[in-house]
């Protein structure tokens, strides 16, 4: 079953000109499984996230689409309802940067309980004790629980982030670039942390532009480009045999280590301003499979074994050539 | 002949000063506790360290932004200490500092002519318009003069590295340290930045010194790669043989904590952070953290030692682990 649906989503930042962030996006994840969405900066990965978390910025607006978490409709949602029933229970957000996201004046335990108190209504002592359960499960040593969190190592910080989100039990977690800025050693122990918490049953959707790290713990990857989805695929076989050219040329320019021969490449040019109108398949101008009709026609998503892409030519690429 | 030179250096920051808000008993920071690097001419140098291993320190040192508490830098034989201000300012132009940020480090109000020949001017030397857009089409901007027309606004990130690039080169430099040159940089663009380094390197015999915490890009661009980990080398060697057989624990746990994309390796079995650089570990400071400590690692700091030929490993128990290993 599918705890997350978003269903034609477009979002869009009423600046002018507008910025046209995510364009028909739909995508579903499964319970207990990891969705990772890479791309470039100014994809639009960001905007996706936080719409489905709806906490776009101000400018921001969803200009179509649904999304459901747990099956309740949230784009459209009163805010009142979304803040007593919806938020933190079912599902919580982690900030890209641990360290501006907690507050500098208070202990760790009192930030973690003034999520339980104010949502689930505990009392002090509940609180405290429920937060040492949660600080425990992201092995965050209880004994530093009063500590303030410029005590704390960039690691540190960032258990206590994914602890807060944990607090009140939501099913999914939504988690903005959580890996970036930490040291490889941290950011690989934050990795098995999160793989073990969708082993016991949470919901991850997280975006990152570190391919690696993604391919590390998701269960699935959507990768997108200029405002869309151009590929979703089992993490596997996305690497083994990405299905879209821009996936092609995405892994084909990452250096490996295991494999000294491997010469990486770069992609050339740029991708296209979201501010411009899109004809055609937005890779198109990069892309060097690229026909006449990329040009002119929008590509639809099409299944192509258990992935599916948004390219004219999936799964028969070179092919014609 | 060596062209970088640097014999045990160290760069200790007095605690002293920041101890507004510290309750310590004042004390140092050893940012940087005697490395010792030899540089060949025309090859790039990697030093490869978590936050707060002192690789940027050294890098700073090298280029005389910031002056050594210990210990000598020589940039082509010269003893950086000992020059006198006018020969500095000459020397400045030889040994060019490439910052992380390509945002920051390019004012956005100038346009990409006066970019590139504000920096000049202090120098007191001048480029031709034709100089200026060669060495913006070397770098990868063509047509060069209209990106002398352009504002650094209107460029990506990849672009304004290769500005950042391309104007160092006006300057003739013999030394450039490229300071986490493409973290900030988008994937798919890192490496063309990358290819342009050594291309660089092949046409003008540039040194490079390429600190990154990345080891993989660290390994696809270096000769050879220096380890560091608090404030010391750990592991030194060509760069192939550090990657595919790392010496030091250390290294190895940065190599188990890469996340590959070929084949899910095998659980990573990593304990603890990287400690407060004010209160390092006595004797080899990854002690804490190494699986296969004991209790001379806790007294004793291990050196620097050739282990393999060129390979240079610092810990006490190499060849134990080595032999386990087999």
């Amino acid at each position: 079953m599918s705890l997350v649906n978003v269903v034609h989503l477009y979002v869009t930042y009423e600046t002018t000109p507008p910025i046209r962030a995510v364009t028909d996006v739909s995508l579903e994840v499964s319970e207990m499984t990891c969705l990772c969405i890479v791309g470039e900066s100014g994809c639009g990965k960001s905007s996706l996230a936080r719409a489905v978390g709806r906490i776009l910025p101000p400018l921001g607006r969803v200009k179509g689409g649904e999304v459901y978490i747990d099956g309740e409709e949230i784009t459209k949602m009163d805010e009142k309802k979304l803040n007593r029933e919806v938020r933190w229970k079912k599902y919580a957000i982690i900030f890209q940067n641990a360290a501006t996201s907690l507050n500098p004046f208070l202990r760790i335990e009192d930030q973690i309980s003034e999520v339980l108190t104010r949502h689930l209504g505990l009392s002090k002592e509940q609180a405290i004790h429920r937060s040492e359960e949660v600080l425990a499960s992201v092995k965050f040593p209880v004994s530093r629980m009063r500590s303030y969190p410029h005590e704390l190592s960039g690691g540190m910080k960032q258990r206590v982030a994914i602890a807060i989100a944990l607090a009140c039990n939501p099913k999914l977690v939504i988690g903005d670039e959580i890996a970036t800025g930490l040291d490889v050693t941290t950011a690989a122990q934050i990795g098995v942390l999160l793989k073990d918490l969708v082993r016991d049953g949470l919901t991850l959707v997280l975006n990152t532009h570190d391919i690696g790290f993604a391919t590390e713990i998701a269960d699935k990857i959507a990768v997108m480009y200029a405002g869309r989805i151009v590929e979703i695929s089992q993490t596997e076989n996305w690497v083994k045999n990405p299905i879209h050219p821009y996936s092609i040329d995405l892994l084909a320019s990452i250096p490996r280590s295991t494999d000294p021969d491997f010469k990486p490449k770069s992609i050339p040019g740029d991708p296209p301003r979201l501010s411009v109108d899109i004809s055609g398949c937005p890779y198109a101008p990069r892309c060097k499979y690229a026909q006449s009709i990329c040009n002119e026609k929008e590509p639809p998503m099409v299944s192509v074994g258990s992935g599916t892409a948004a390219c004219h030519f999936a799964g028969r690429l070179g092919e014609s050539k | 002949m060596s062209m970088v030179e640097a014999r045990d250096v160290k760069k200790w920051f007095p605690l002293e000063s920041l101890r507004i808000f510290a309750r310590g008993e004042g004390g140092y920071v050893k940012a940087v506790d005697g490395v010792t690097i030899t540089i060949k001419k025309s090859e790039i140098h990697g030093l490869v360290g978590e936050s707060g291993s002192g690789k940027t320190t050294t890098g700073k040192m090298i280029c005389k932004l910031l002056d050594p508490s210990a210990g000598t830098v020589l940039i082509d034989g010269r003893d950086l200490s000992k020059l006198s201000r006018d020969t500095i300012k000459e020397m400045r132009r030889e040994i060019q500092y490439v910052f992380q940020d390509p945002y920051s480090s390019i004012d956005d109000r100038l346009n990409v002519r006066k970019v590139m020949r504000d920096p000049l001017q202090i120098l007191g030397i001048d480029a031709t318009e034709e100089e200026m857009a060669r060495s913006l089409e070397r770098c990868g901007l063509s047509p060069g003069k209209e990106f002398l027309e352009k504002h650094p606004r209107q460029m990506s990130g990849g672009q304004r590295q290769r500005l950042c690039l391309a104007r160092i080169l006006l300057l003739q430099p013999k030394v450039i340290v490229a300071d986490e040159v493409v973290s900030m940089l988008d994937v798919s663009t890192r490496v063309g930045v990358l290819d342009l380094i050594n291309e660089l390197r092949r046409e003008k015999g540039l040194t490079c010194i390429f600190i990154t915490h990345d080891i993989i890009s660290a390994q696809y661009l270096c000769d050879k790669i220096s380890v560091m980990y608090l404030g010391k080398i750990v592991e030194s060697g060509p760069s192939n043989e550090v990657v595919s057989r790392p010496k030091h624990p250390y290294t190895r746990v940065l190599m188990a904590s890469v996340p590959r994309l070929e084949a899910k390796g095998a659980p990573l079995n990593i304990v603890g952070e990287p400690p407060d650089a004010a209160n390092i570990p006595s004797g080899c400071s990854f002690n804490p953290r190494c699986p296969y400590a004991t209790d001379i690692c806790h007294k004793e700091t291990p050196e620097l030692i050739e282990i393999e030929s060129d390979h240079l490993a610092a810990c006490h128990h190499v060849r134990d682990i080595e032999e386990q290993r087999h």
